[in-house]
């Protein structure tokens, strides 16, 4: 019995990663102001769709992990291998624009998070690309990255600001059950967005590439289980708290969020005066770790179902398609942040609504693959994992539909 | 012609109704370039067909049958036959000629004498762009600036195809091409599999080659690779290394299913391998092998042949053997050349170097490497305190070690495991 438990903690340890790390670069720049604004304009209220998008977030996260164990290969690649070329260019096209969006969002909170310190966002936009360019193609990235993961720990303060804000509890409880809905535009736009930030669709792709990676047997399967549903809870507990902590503060007092800086009054509670600096550097860290990681998985992506080398450990000149699809991301991102008094807060948050539109997409295939017997033998998904992803599916469909039916009849944004 | 081309095209009975769309062409492998046995169409009247060749009259701009309709035979799919859509268009294979993985984009095929035969693959950007239906387009920018998308083609002779079924990846064909090859190159090429492929490419080799292939693997592939196979599997592989590679690779695993394959070893093999297991990876005891050739000091240089005729197959190298007293205490050397023109009946003694050139266990490689260096030697005993011969290191593992890995262009990982 003792065997067992030894070798059971040794394997968790050895398949830790693909979803607690992932749950930390989850919550980036789009993710800490979508839940900000939720939180600041419509209190408690969205507490339900957080809750009912982890519970479906741990399951997507699961799928992903699982095609990645038993088919060890990332999804691009099945997409690819299942429906050609033509069907992988409609899934790959929807994740590029996805990730441009994520990573346009991220090159704004680095805007935002250094223009509380005072400096413009034409200095600190460009520079930090050209930073992360030369980090990743000198080879650098992976030992900074470690560093930026440790930083994703200043969230943490956001617990701690949420429990001292001394929130109305029973309330916040009878929001995360107790459905409730408004009928506006913005509303709708903004659920659109929540969801999106949670499940990002980048994410599905580099939890099954990461695992499959790995070479995590299907028999040490439990193992990588308990990692992604250990990862989807974190990033569960930090947007429920960034939500708590905005509506106990924010939201009591009706500020609504039109700049970074409001929304470092959530801090508050815990750090004080010092709030401004602490979100600043949580913002800027979370920034800069997405703004690499996303247009990495989009290069990685792309390489794995095109088959052209990739990169990381390869030189420029021996990945170039690699290292362009890194490189146009980068450039999109920072170039499109630089146009003139563009509102960084409302560029974030349109940008997750895009992930969210987008997303069904990815599931859709998702679905399709997981169920095919020939490829994932005994392990297709259970009845309830495909009601419940199928439900999200939809409900993010007809969200769309209604937003879009919404702006077709003139209701405005 | 390609693959991309002929898929969906028409299919006409011989009256010229058209009786449905082509979805696929079977190929049953041979030598060479096999030519296609059958085509599968999708029925306009629903279901599908599968049409065997003998019945195709010609390929133009349509498929064109020999027969009416209700004449069509139907061939009937065998174990070993390829689809070339659902089995290679899209897929990895194995270029065994660049010992690579690649992914295909499309399929060469060429009409000939009425038969149509599978030339090859097409891994090239054009391919792509023509599955696209783009490359018209692409070429006409590309002209633009004198600039054209490759095509590049592998030999059909030189791929090798996986399948999928049920979950598993499996050779499609016995890996008779990839076995023919030296086991350094099967190590490249499974260095650029993903772990399901690098698997069954080694269960399908022969323990000897499978052995040799490992031995040359980068380490974390080696562990990945002795994870996926069943103990028994692992250990009889493991017995057909060297036991210092073999003390290598099982250094790396985690200790319960180290202890579990060493258990499934033949107990003299495992008990070689426990003891390299004890030293440090760096060190001359972690990097030498038990394998090599003691004598006694009172034969003779015939006996001594004997001998190496006997052990040659098992130690790792022949060029030196060593001459030991009772206690396993290093006495002497005597070289190759020196035992072939020493007269039969001399004894040992009379002509073995006793100033043997050795180092301690606890040796660096950098040690190691100025004193083959320094003397010029292929091998070097290792001792330990008490002068008794722990084993050798040969210069090719000491070369191992000092190289930087070139191979290790691995798959990237995003994140740091």
């Amino acid at each position: 019995m003792r065997k067992l438990n030894r070798r059971g903690i040794f394997l968790f340890l050895a398949v830790m990663g693909p979803g607690i790390i992932t749950a930390a670069a989850d919550n980036d720049a789009g993710g800490i102001t979508t839940y900000s604004r939720a939180g600041a304009q419509y209190g408690y209220q969205f507490l339900w769709i957080l809750l009912i998008t982890v519970i479906v977030l741990s399951i997507v996260q699961e799928m992903g992990a699982r095609m990645g164990a038993v088919t060890q290969k990332g999804l691009g690649e099945l997409i690819r291998e299942e429906y050609g070329v033509k069907w992988t260019m409609f899934a790959l096209g929807a994740l590029l624009v996805a990730n441009l969006a994520t990573t346009i969002s991220n090159f704004a909170g680095i805007a935002a998070s250094t223009e509380m310190f005072h400096i413009p966002r034409y200095f600190s936009v460009p520079t930090s690309a050209v930073m992360l360019w030369f980090l990743v193609v000198k080879g650098s990235f992976r030992t900074v990255e470690r560093v930026f993961l440790l930083f994703t720990l200043i969230y943490g303060s956001y617990i701690v600001s949420g429990i001292l804000a001394k929130p109305d509890w029973g309330h916040a409880l009878h929001s995360a059950i107790v459905p409730s809905f408004v009928m506006e535009p913005g509303y709708v736009l903004l659920t659109i967005a929540v969801i999106g930030t949670t499940i990002t669709p980048w994410m599905q792709f580099l939890t099954q590439a990461t695992v499959a990676d790995k070479g995590v047997n299907i028999r040490d399967y439990k193992y990588q289980k308990l990692d992604i549903y250990l990862g989807a809870a974190l990033t569960g507990i930090v947007a429920f708290f960034i939500i708590v902590a905005t509506a106990a503060t924010l939201h009591r007092q009706g500020i609504h969020i039109d700049t970074a800086a409001d929304a470092a009054y959530a801090l508050k509670p815990f750090a004080g005066d010092y709030a401004k600096i602490l979100f600043a550097l949580g913002l800027f860290n979370a920034s800069l770790l997405a703004s690499a990681v996303v247009p990495l998985s989009t290069a990685y992506t792309y390489s794995g179902a095109f088959g052209w080398e990739i990169g990381i450990n390869r030189r420029l000149r021996e990945a170039p398609a690699f290292y362009g699809i890194y490189t146009f991301s980068i450039a999109v991102g920072a170039i499109v942040v630089l146009f003139p008094n563009l509102h960084l807060i409302d560029t974030m948050i349109r940008a997750q609504s895009i992930s969210g539109i987008l997303l069904p997409i990815v599931l859709v295939f998702m679905l399709k693959l997981i169920n095919n017997k020939t490829i994932m033998g005994d392990y297709t998904n259970s009845k309830l994992h495909n009601i419940l992803t199928w439900a999200m599916t939809v409900g993010l469909i007809g969200l769309t539909v209604l937003w879009i039916g919404a702006h077709l009849l003139g209701l405005g944004a | 012609m390609f693959l991309s081309e002929v898929d969906g095209k028409p299919v006409e009975d011989r009256e010229g109704t058209t009786i449905g769309r082509l979805a696929d062409l079977v190929v049953t492998p041979q030598e060479g370039f096999p030519p296609v046995t059958a085509i599968i169409v999708d029925l306009d009247r629903g279901g599908r067909a599968v049409i065997p060749w003998s019945q195709v009259m010609e390929v133009e701009e349509l498929f064109t049958l020999s027969v009416p309709e209700d004449k069509v035979r139907h061939y009937e799919i065998q174990e070993h036959d390829l689809l070339l859509k659902k089995d290679v268009l899209d897929k990895q294979i194995v270029d065994v000629h660049e010992y690579r993985v690649v992914r295909v984009n499309d399929v060469r095929l060429a009409p000939l004498r009425g038969q149509l035969f599978l030339m090859g693959v097409d891994t090239g950007l054009r391919g792509l762009l023509r599955r696209l239906g783009v490359d018209h387009i692409a070429d006409a920018i590309g002209r633009l600036f004198k600039w054209r998308p490759h095509t590049h083609i592998i030999a059909w002779n030189d791929v090798e195809t996986f399948e999928r079924s049920g979950g598993k990846i499996k050779l499609k064909v016995p890996a008779e091409r990839l076995s023919k090859l030296h086991p350094a190159d099967i190590a490249r090429i499974i260095n650029d599999m993903d772990p399901a492929q690098r698997a069954e490419v080694i269960e399908s080799l022969d323990v000897e080659t499978a052995a040799d292939t490992l031995a040359e693997t980068d380490d974390e592939v080696q562990v990945s690779i002795i994870e996926s196979l069943e103990d028994e599997r692992a250990a009889d592989i493991l017995e057909e290394m060297e036991p210092d590679e073999a003390a290598d690779v099982l250094g790396d695993l985690p200790a319960e299913r180290r202890e579990d394959i060493l258990e499934e070893m033949e107990p003299d093999e495992a008990e070689d391998v426990k003891e390299l297991l004890e030293y440090d990876e760096a060190t001359a005891g972690g990097m030498m092998t038990t394998e090599f050739i003691g004598v006694r000091k009172d034969i003779t240089a015939q006996q001594v042949i004997d001998v190496l005729r006997q052990m040659s197959p098992e130690a790792e190298t022949v060029y030196y053997v060593y001459v030991v007293d009772e206690d396993e205490r290093l006495v002497g050397v005597i070289s190759l050349r020196d035992l072939i023109v020493a007269p039969p009946d001399r004894r040992v003694e009379e002509f073995m170097v006793s100033n043997v050139i050795h180092v301690h266990l606890d040796a660096t490689i950098e040690k190691i490497a100025q004193t083959m260096e320094r003397y010029n030697l292929l091998a070097l005993p290792v001792v330990d305190e008490e002068n008794r011969i722990q084993g050798i290191v040969t210069v090719d593992d000491a070369l191992e070690q000092i190289l930087p890995d070139e191979w290790r262009q691995r798959v990237p990982k995003l994140w740091s495991r």
